[in-house]
């Protein structure tokens, strides 16, 4: 069974889009994850906060779209993804904050 | 969770179509576009919503509703309600709701009420309906109460539903235990009268044999009422066509008769003015055994489930009426074939006896007359009289030979075998016969061989075997002759007697032997005859282990063939001492063959020599041979002469036989001439014996000294044989003329029924009749018997009838009379019970003690029996299934009988086997085929008869008479005679044994049929090892039920376990439950969760009434993990317990029935199962008791689980239910699963799995190791990281190792010791070098970067990545 994912994508607070991503990421799901990122605007906001496993193929993809522009990333404090942003310092290449 | 809705499209097209096309200007709402927002919304919310809602707005509360309550609830009124007040569209509930619409509208509080009866009237009459609903109010904005909202579910079909079944229910357990017709109607009022709902009155009618139908039954109704008159004539059909609904086989709808008025009402106001008439058919039965007349409820229509109900009543009710009726004949039959034995054996040896008496009052003075010297009679007198004689003689023959098929009947005849010289005994009982033969005109011819061997026969039953056969003989041959033969075989003797007569014709030469079977029509020269002779003949060969057979042809003559053994010793009275039966076939064959015209002259000689005295038995004791030789044969003529050598030889002689004079020498060695003379004197039986002295010496004074010693007379030698041959003449008249009047006396108490002795007044036997010799065998040669009497039981071997009979005595020697009843020993071990009357006569030395004894052993054993009956109802009353049956009844044959053991052969395709026994022993084994074809012969059957003719091993009886399918074989241990009537109580009590067999086998069918059926739509009973399931239905009263189990194999490691119980049983609810598991089966193997499983069913639930509140437990075990995810809804919680006996409830999850919470989520939960733990789930039967919390019932299964433990999981089921169902007697059917999780093969806990070289199975496998993790209390963020780490290795072999090839496996095996998680992930694939890149790379940092170690090892067979890291709370 394909992970389950959702991608939702928002008018942003601000000029960037959101998209808002809910569910698992990892291979069976990646390149429908990487189109969800493949937004227009330069700027983006990736809302993890919804995802509960990322691995990564995923952080490959946030560090790829990081490159093409500003790109700030939501997660939830005690979930996978912080750990993942922890240990690869996704920090570093983007801005990343606790939902 | 998923979104796709899993109900069909919502169905408000309808409403919404009226909603729409409905002209609201002249409504006080006005057009839709002008209502305020809030009505609009609330108008929509009501009308999409799926539940049955209304609503009512504003302050006549407007009617707006949905499709689902039109449909369930409006009936007719809808499209007419919508909009209009609510008074309106229910004014006939209005004093119902009235109330409850003003707490809403004014109080603004919500209302809840549970299947309130409301009277409906939307389908055009007041119905009876049932709705469970809340009022709520709708608040505007401003706090005002605008409106208010209704949400119901009709509940009419489950509360009709529940309390039908509960009447059918109760009616078919009230009726399992009525076993005459009285009981059946007597339980059918009690229930019925408890449903006047469903049947607010009811009349059961019975047909008579007249065709009138008489009632039997009412409830809500007096009998005698109109509608229920007391008898309903044939062809009358007063107030009801019963002889039509009989005749059409079919229920038929009438109405009640006469006006409203005056009509039963039941439970309700109104009467019932209909009722279905069923008639009474029991499946099979030819013609309606009666016809069941229901008053049907005013406020339901009749529809299909109404009318079935009806006709399941009457089928309850004709089923008990069958069942009482077949129970009922069943049992008469049993006690009137054991009441025809019992009274035709006491007629026969009552009518006998009774017989016995006038005879012998009858034949005495007959020959005294004949005798009688000094008025002789003369001519055509004596020519009279000797016709009364002899007839008188023949009657008595013929009393005699019933007596004696009385006495083979009560096994009081046996046969006394003694060694005779067959050969010379044959011959001389023909030969007696010889002169009337050949008087007839016949040739006697006889063909006697000598025999190798001894034969042992009863001397009385040769005689009289033959004698029949001859006097047959000659009755039916007219011409020609008589051969009787005798030869020896190997092991049999067979005498033949064959006659050229008119023969028999073939049809009747099956019956001959019959008792009371006369050939029609048969020529010959009498058609006088009882019928009874042949059979006889073939009695008595049987009682010497033989048989008769005849070969006939018709006008050519007919062979007699009788058989017998050589036989053994079994007399023990002296042989002899019946009289003989010659002169009684004899006058009888004379009257055939006319009047004697030659008399032999030998027989005028006796005549004139004997005189009078020809039978009489003279003793002649002397000394010297050639004496004695001389004497016997001037003597043996005449008389029946015996001789002795001396005083002594001649007392043994005496003792054993009385003789009727003694003719002894003086001067003897031993004892002489005076010697004897005293001792014969001093004995009161032989005082009265003539004695004639002979003696050498002459003169006066011997004479003197001789007739001094009390001598008769006295004979010098020598003398003349005619002297000799006087003397004893006239000695032997005198004695008659002095002991004549005693001689009436003592024939008259020969011919008593009852036994008369007389005690001299030490308490001593001197005297005793001929009936006490039949009652206890001793005989009567033997006196005196002194005390203690043989025939008073051994205080040793049965001290209580020891003691009552030595009582007695005592007590008469002191009291002077006495009136008891005791058991006394028969000399053959038999018990004989005596009334003892008996009173003292005469004073000091001529005291004596005169007895009479009544035989009353019948009257005991009938008592005996009824209360053996009593106790084996009981017995029987007590047990359950078919083997407690067995057991009680096998167990109460053995103790009524002092048997040693009983058994039950029954034939089925393995030919024939002990189906229950009373012992387990294997020595018990009779020979089966026997012990059924013995039973199939008669109702009961002796088995076994011992050689000695008497004693018989044990006794057979079918236990289902004319199936014969089965029979019991009592074993009486060691062979004895039986009492006459024990044969009649063994057939009652066999009677009784398969009554309650046949009940109980009904009970088990139903009980199979309940089970099968539940079965085949059940979850499957094969199951892996480590469970175990069971499923019992209930057993009072039995029905199928709402329970189920399944077990279902997802695949990759999971198994899925669901236990539900569905509400209500029988067919419904078991046709509910098959479709319950059916859906929950189905949507298992879609989804793995338990949550969106059970979710799932809700939506089923919803749209099967009759799955609403139905509860589940329903888990998916992850079996590598032990991880098991749950969800309960509404059920009770399932249990573990671990090894070490620590357990918890599995209480989370917990949500409500099903049917409630459509579209809601349900709550899902997670345990771990450790190795060695086991987990039980269960439905209510096993844990609910009255009287007992459910908490302290499933504490107590939790106890019952812990001591169980250690066994297999098939043990544990069976120890569990049997700690918790004793006897299996569980009011409420029962499933139960148990799952064991394997011990763990090492030591620390490990999660193995091979996962599938696809992307997409990354998400399972992570969920699998998750709650393996979490079960085993690593904390969040650590399972994160492990998920994370291991992750990486997998999709890593996924897409480097396999390159994306599917169908390869990557093997994950995790460990956890203490704290220490060591992880391995294996792949067999080839590493591409310099694949992957920077993604690669990462991959492997993240491993490092969140375990402790990572280490990587790469060959030419795959790569192993091993992790290890520090986990725990």
């Amino acid at each position: 069974m394909t992970a389950s994912m959702e991608v939702r994508v928002e008018p942003g607070p601000g000029e960037a889009p959101t998209v808002l991503v809910s569910g698992e990421i990892d291979l069976s799901n990646i390149d429908r994850f990487r189109a969800a990122l493949d937004e227009d605007s330069p700027s983006l906001v990736v809302d993890l906060s919804g995802v509960t496993y990322i691995d990564s193929a995923g952080v490959a993809v946030l560090f790829s779209r990081a490159a093409r522009g500003p790109l700030e990333i939501w997660y939830e404090e005690e979930s996978v993804v912080r750990a993942l942003i922890e240990v690869t310092r996704l920090g570093d290449v983007a801005v990343t904050r606790r939902k | 969770m998923t979104d796709t809705p899993r109900v069909p499209a919502r169905s408000d097209d309808d409403l919404a179509a009226v909603l729409a096309a409905r002209d609201w200007s002249e409504s006080p709402l006005g057009p839709p576009e002008e209502w305020p927002s809030l009505l609009r919304t609330m108008v929509n919310v009501v009308v999409s919503s799926r539940f049955s809602m209304w609503m009512g707005w504003g302050p006549d509360l407007l009617f707006f509703y949905n499709h689902a309550y039109a449909r369930a609830t409006l009936g007719v009124k809808h499209p007419w309600a919508l909009g209009r007040p609510t008074r309106d569209v229910w004014p006939e509930i209005h004093d119902e709701i009235g109330p409850r619409l003003q707490m809403v509208m004014e109080g603004g509080e919500a209302t809840w009420d549970e299947a309130l009866l409301l009277f409906l009237e939307r389908g055009g009459y007041r119905e009876e309906t049932y709705h469970t609903f809340s009022y709520s109010p709708i608040v505007d904005v401003d706090g005002t109460v605008a409106g208010m909202l209704c949400v119901v579910t009709e509940e009419t079909q489950r509360v009709l539903a529940e309390r039908r079944m509960a009447t059918l229910r109760d009616l078919a357990s009230e009726l399992s235990s009525a076993r005459t017709e009285a009981a059946v109607f007597e339980a059918t009022s009690t229930v019925l009268g408890q449903n006047l709902w469903d049947l607010p009155y009811t009349a059961t009618y019975i047909f008579e044999g007249d065709g009138a139908a008489r009632l039997v039954a009412t409830t809500g109704v007096g009998p005698g009422d109109r509608v229920a008159p007391h008898l309903v004539a044939r062809g009358d059909d007063g107030p009801w066509p019963l002889g039509r609904v009989a005749a059409d086989r079919s229920s038929r709808l009438w109405t009640s008769p006469g006006g409203p008025d005056g009509l039963p009402t039941g439970a309700w106001a109104d009467p019932s003015r209909q009722a279905l008439l069923v008639p009474l058919v029991e499946g099979g039965q030819s013609a309606p055994s009666g016809v069941f007349v229901a008053g049907l409820n005013p406020y339901r229509e009749i529809d299909a489930d109404y009318r079935g109900f009806a006709e399941l009543v009457a089928g309850s009710v004709a089923s008990g009426v069958a069942a009482a009726r077949a129970y009922e004949a069943e049992r008469r039959r049993a006690e009137s074939l054991a009441e025809l034995d019992r009274a035709k054996t006491e007629f026969f040896s009552n009518v006998s006896h009774e017989f016995r008496t006038p005879l012998t009052l009858i034949l005495a003075p007959a020959d005294d007359a004949m005798k009688d010297d000094l008025a002789p009679l003369e001519g055509v007198q004596r020519a009279r009289v000797e016709i009364i004689a002899r007839n008188a003689r023949r009657l008595r023959r013929l009393v005699n030979d019933m007596l004696d098929f009385a006495r083979i009947e009560g096994g009081r005849l046996p046969a006394e075998t003694v060694p005779t010289d067959l050969v010379e005994f044959t011959r001389d009982v023909a030969m007696s016969f010889a002169p009337v033969i050949e008087r007839a005109g016949l040739r006697l011819s006889l063909e006697l061989e000598p025999l190798g061997a001894t034969v042992h026969v009863d001397r009385d039953m040769w005689e009289k075997i033959l004698l029949n056969l001859l006097s047959n003989a000659l009755k039916f041959t007219l011409e020609g002759g008589i051969n009787v033969s005798l030869r020896g075989r190997d092991d049999t003797v067979v005498l033949a007697v064959s006659d050229t007569g008119v023969g028999i014709p073939a049809d009747h030469q099956d019956r001959l032997f019959e008792r009371f079977y006369r050939v029609p029509g048969a020529g010959g020269r009498s058609h006088e005859g009882t019928g009874i002779g042949l059979a006889l003949v073939a009695e008595l060969a049987r009682l010497h282990g033989g048989d008769v057979s005849v070969v006939s042809s018709e006008g050519q003559g007919s062979t007699f063939e009788v058989v017998v053994p050589y036989g053994t010793f079994t007399g023990s009275t002296p042989a002899g001492s019946r009289e003989s039966s010659i002169a009684a076939y004899l006058d009888e064959a004379l009257l055939w063959v006319g009047p004697d015209q030659t008399e032999p002259v030998d027989a005028t000689l006796v005549r004139s020599a004997a005189g009078t005295t020809a039978a009489a038995r003279v003793l002649v004791v002397d000394d010297n041979p050639d004496m004695r030789a001389y004497l016997a044969r001037i003597l043996r003529p005449y008389w029946n002469v015996q001789v002795a050598s001396d005083g002594v030889e001649a007392l043994e002689v005496i003792t054993r036989h009385r003789p009727d004079l003694v003719l002894t020498d003086v001067m003897m060695p031993r004892l002489d001439g005076f010697g004897l003379l005293s001792a014969v004197r001093s004995n009161p039986v032989t005082a009265t014996v003539p004695i004639v002295f002979l003696s050498a010496r002459a003169g006066e004074e011997s004479a003197i000294e001789g007739l001094e010693a009390g001598a008769d007379d006295y004979l010098v030698k020598p003398f003349s044989g005619l002297e000799l041959l006087a003397r004893v003449r006239s000695n032997l008249e005198l004695a008659a003329l002095r002991n004549h009047e005693s001689a009436w006396r003592g024939a008259l108490i020969e011919s008593l029924y009852d036994a008369v002795v007389v005690l001299d007044r030490n308490g001593t036997l001197i005297e005793a009749n001929g009936a006490f010799e039949e009652l206890l065998g001793y005989p009567r040669a033997a006196l005196p018997y002194p005390p203690p009497f043989p025939w008073i039981y051994d205080p040793e071997t049965d001290p209580e009838a020891a003691r009552a009979a030595i009582d007695g005595h005592q007590r008469l020697i002191s009291d002077g009379r006495l009136v008891a009843t005791f058991p006394l020993r028969h000399r053959e071990g038999r018990r004989v019970e005596v009334a003892v009357a008996a009173n003292a006569v005469g004073e000091g030395d001529d005291r004596r003690y005169v007895v009479a004894l009544h035989d009353v052993t019948v009257e005991v054993a009938a008592a005996e029996r009824d209360a053996a009956l009593a106790r084996l109802g009981i017995g029987l009353a007590e047990a359950g299934d078919v083997r407690q049956v067995y057991e009680a009844g096998l167990t109460e044959l053995t103790q009524v009988f002092d048997a040693s053991a009983a058994l039950i052969v029954e034939a089925g395709q393995a030919g024939l086997t002990i189906v229950a026994s009373s012992r387990d022993d294997a020595d018990l084994a009779p020979d089966l085929g026997e012990v059924m074809r013995e039973a199939g012969r008669d109702v009961t059957a002796v088995m076994g008869w011992e050689s000695d003719r008497r004693s018989v091993r044990g006794l057979a009886a079918q236990l289902d008479p004319g199936r014969g399918r089965r029979a019991v074989w009592l074993d009486l241990g060691t062979p004895r005679p039986l009492r006459g009537d024990e044969r009649a109580l063994f057939a009652v009590l066999c009677g009784y044994f398969g009554q309650a067999v046949a009940r109980a086998e009904l009970y088990e069918d139903h009980r199979t049929v309940a089970t099968t059926l539940q079965r085949s739509i059940l979850g499957p009973t094969e199951v892996p090892a480590s469970m175990a399931v069971r499923y019992l239905p209930a057993v009072q009263p039995l029905e199928v039920g709402g329970d189920w189990y399944d077990v279902i194999d997802l695949g990759g490691d999971h198994l899925a376990v669901v236990v539900g119980d569905c509400t209500g049983r029988g067919l419904n609810a078991a046709a509910t439950m098959g479709q319950m598991r059916s859906a929950c089966r189905a949507l298992l193997l879609q989804s793995e969760s338990p949550a969106e499983v059970v979710a799932g069913l809700d939506a089923f639930a919803e749209r099967l009434p009759s799955a609403m509140c139905t509860t589940v437990f329903c888990g998916v075990i992850h079996q590598p993990s032990g991880t098991f995810r749950y969800t309960s809804a509404g059920h009770l919680p399932a249990l573990v317990v671990n090894p070490d006996g620590s357990g918890l409830e599995l209480g989370r999850g917990q949500g409500v029935p099903l049917g409630f919470s459509s579209g809601a989520e349900r709550p899902e939960a997670t345990c771990c199962l450790a190795p060695g733990s086991t987990l039980v789930m269960y439905t209510d039967g096993l844990v609910e008791r009255r009287s007992e919390s459910l908490d302290t019932g499933i504490e107590r299964l939790r106890t019952s689980l812990v001591r169980a433990m250690a066994e297999e999981p098939e043990q544990v089921v069976d120890d569990l239910l049997a700690d918790m169902v004793p006897g299996r007697m569980q009011e409420d059917d029962i499933a139960v699963l148990l799952y064991r999780r394997p011990a763990a093969a090492e030591s620390g806990d490990r999660f193995s799995v091979a996962v599938r070289s696809d992307p997409a199975e990354l998400s399972a496998f992570r969920r699998g190791l998750r709650d393996w993790l979490e079960c085993r209390g690593v904390e969040e963020s650590q399972v994160n990281e492990v998920l994370i780490a291991c992750g990486e290795a997998c999709a890593n072999a996924i897409e480097h190792a396999y390159s994306f090839q599917p169908d390869q496996l990557v093997e994950v095996d995790a460990s956890l010791v203490e704290t220490t998680l060591t992880l391995t992930v294996a792949d067999h694939g080839k590493w591409k070098e310099g694949s992957g890149g920077e993604n690669r790379g990462r991959g492997l940092a993240i491993m490092r970067a969140l375990a402790d170690e990572v280490a990587v090892e790469r060959g030419g067979g795959g790569t192993v990545v091993r992790m290890v890291k520090q986990v725990g709370p």
